[in-house]
């Protein structure tokens, strides 16, 4: 049987490919964050390896990768409080996932949809977690930048932590969105029915 | 040929079950007894820790995460914390115009000492636990098998592919690719490195999934393990005083709570 025939969107393989996509979506969110601080960019580019792992192998274990992936940055960075942030990846990760499950990441506007959903998902849930673990302040020199200015026009902390992430994420999880739907594109035909998606006729 | 023989450090020989039973009552007693002497004490005495570790190199890009969050949250708080009333608060100093208060002063060392200790002491912490250790520990938990190699692997894969990421950003350098300069030209350079990195891991994948269907992954039988580590004479330390820390800390904030006993070694808001 050549390889590229063999079914992986069910039984024992797709368990073995849960194994390893799940560490994969990890490290990429790890090396996206590298990338960004290397590159001294105002941005996180810390949830491409969710969004890429949902698209490819549906929203559950899309989220897994993405909650993991807080708790190993947590545990390498020491900074345990931080971990909190699984809620936002859960969350991005769920949604792409059933986005590409009902066959809704196909077009540029399916990403553009999807990367709107996803920076509003993060910035509702990241400004009361940065508020928790940060009093509102955390270690992105873009957001608290947007937050000073905020505040400087009258806003109390808590909502301008809440605008200053929308245009954060909107960059963030518009490339995470789009360097997933690049791969999804160019993936073997196989490896397309990972994520659980009826198959067409 | 001369081979480099690294010998094991102190903390590098304690196993990793009593190591995780310190970083617990660290983390614990950190967010709850929210004491500044206890809390600065721990972060000097992780840095003498890292540095006669040796592992102070590893530790640079940990100090500078901790110093940008050290500087964020100073200078913002100090202007801008929600619990500054800009009409009675004492102003410690003004800059440009801007005031700084004594009230977001203390706010933000509310919440720097209770990331910043954290992160150099769990840090030493866990750069000592071998992964291959932590993994029999925890298949001897009762954790299942696929839910610990995928854990592990994690801290595997994200060494295989910063060596990718460090390849391909060289390769694109080489072939002209900006990575200095302005922001539109430092954005530019996010699709050339990233897209790769992740194409090729993603290539991989097949491959390895069948090689590890073939030897075995998904058999059904009950797995071993033939590492075994022997204990260490410092463990029971580190393990009864992770214990006596987490009870100690847990009982304390349980009783402050109830208004049992003052709040005594609580000096932070």
């Amino acid at each position: 049987m050549a390889m590229n025939s063999v079914d992986t969107s069910k039984g024992r393989l797709r368990g073995t490919y849960i194994a390893i996509m799940i560490p994969i979506g990890v490290a990429i969110n790890y090396i996206g964050g590298l990338i960004a601080s290397s590159l001294g960019l105002p941005i996180y580019l810390d949830s491409i390896g969710t969004v890429v792992v949902a698209a490819i192998m549906g929203p559950w274990v899309g989220a897994i990768s993405g909650a993991l992936f807080n708790v190993v940055s947590a545990l390498i960075g020491g900074n345990i409080p931080s971990a909190l942030f699984a809620i936002c990846n859960i969350g991005s990760g769920l949604i792409v996932g059933f986005m590409a499950q009902k066959g809704l990441f196909k077009t540029w506007w399916h990403v553009v949809i999807a990367s709107i959903l996803v920076a509003l998902w993060n910035a509702a849930t990241g400004a009361p977690i940065a508020m928790v673990v940060y009093g509102g302040i955390d270690g992105n020199v873009g957001t608290n930048l947007m937050i000073a200015t905020m505040q400087s026009i009258g806003r109390d902390l808590g909502s301008a932590a809440f605008i200053a992430r929308i245009p954060t994420n909107l960059l963030d999880k518009g490339i995470a969105c789009v360097i997933a739907w690049i791969v999804l594109m160019k993936l073997p035909e196989n490896m397309k029915s990972l994520n659980g998606a009826k198959k067409a006729a | 040929m001369i081979q480099e023989r690294i010998f094991p450090t102190f903390l590098k020989k304690v196993t990793p079950g009593p190591k995780l039973w310190l970083a617990l009552g660290l983390i614990l007693s950190l967010i709850l007894v929210k004491n500044t002497y206890y809390a600065i004490s721990v972060m000097i005495l992780s840095i003498v820790v890292i540095v006669l570790e040796k592992q102070f190199g590893l530790f640079k890009v940990i100090l500078v995460a901790m110093t940008v969050l050290f500087i964020s949250m100073y200078a913002l708080h100090g202007c801008i914390a929600p619990n500054i009333d800009k009409v009675n608060d004492p102003v410690m100093f003004t800059i440009f115009g801007i005031r700084y208060y004594a009230s977001g002063f203390a706010w933000a060392t509310k919440f720097y000492l209770r990331v910043g200790p954290m992160m150099p002491s769990l840090f030493v912490i866990f750069l000592s636990i071998d992964t291959a250790d932590l993994s029999v520990l925890m298949c001897k938990a009762g954790i299942p098998y696929n839910a610990v190699f995928t854990f592990i692997d994690s801290f595997q894969v994200i060494t295989l592919l910063n060596k990718d990421m460090d390849q391909i950003r060289d390769a694109q350098r080489s072939r002209g690719l900006q990575t200095e300069g302005s922001l539109l030209t430092r954005m530019k350079a996010i699709v050339p490195i990233i897209v790769p990195v992740v194409a090729s891991a993603i290539v991989k994948v097949q491959d390895q999934a069948i090689a590890m269907d073939t030897k075995g992954f998904n058999a059904k039988c009950k797995k071993t393990v033939y590492r075994e580590f022997s204990p260490y004479k410092a463990d029971p330390y580190f393990k009864w005083a992770g214990i006596a820390l987490s009870v100690f800390s847990v009982g304390y904030k349980a009783l402050v709570s109830l208004n049992v006993i003052p709040a005594f070694l609580t000096n932070m808001l």
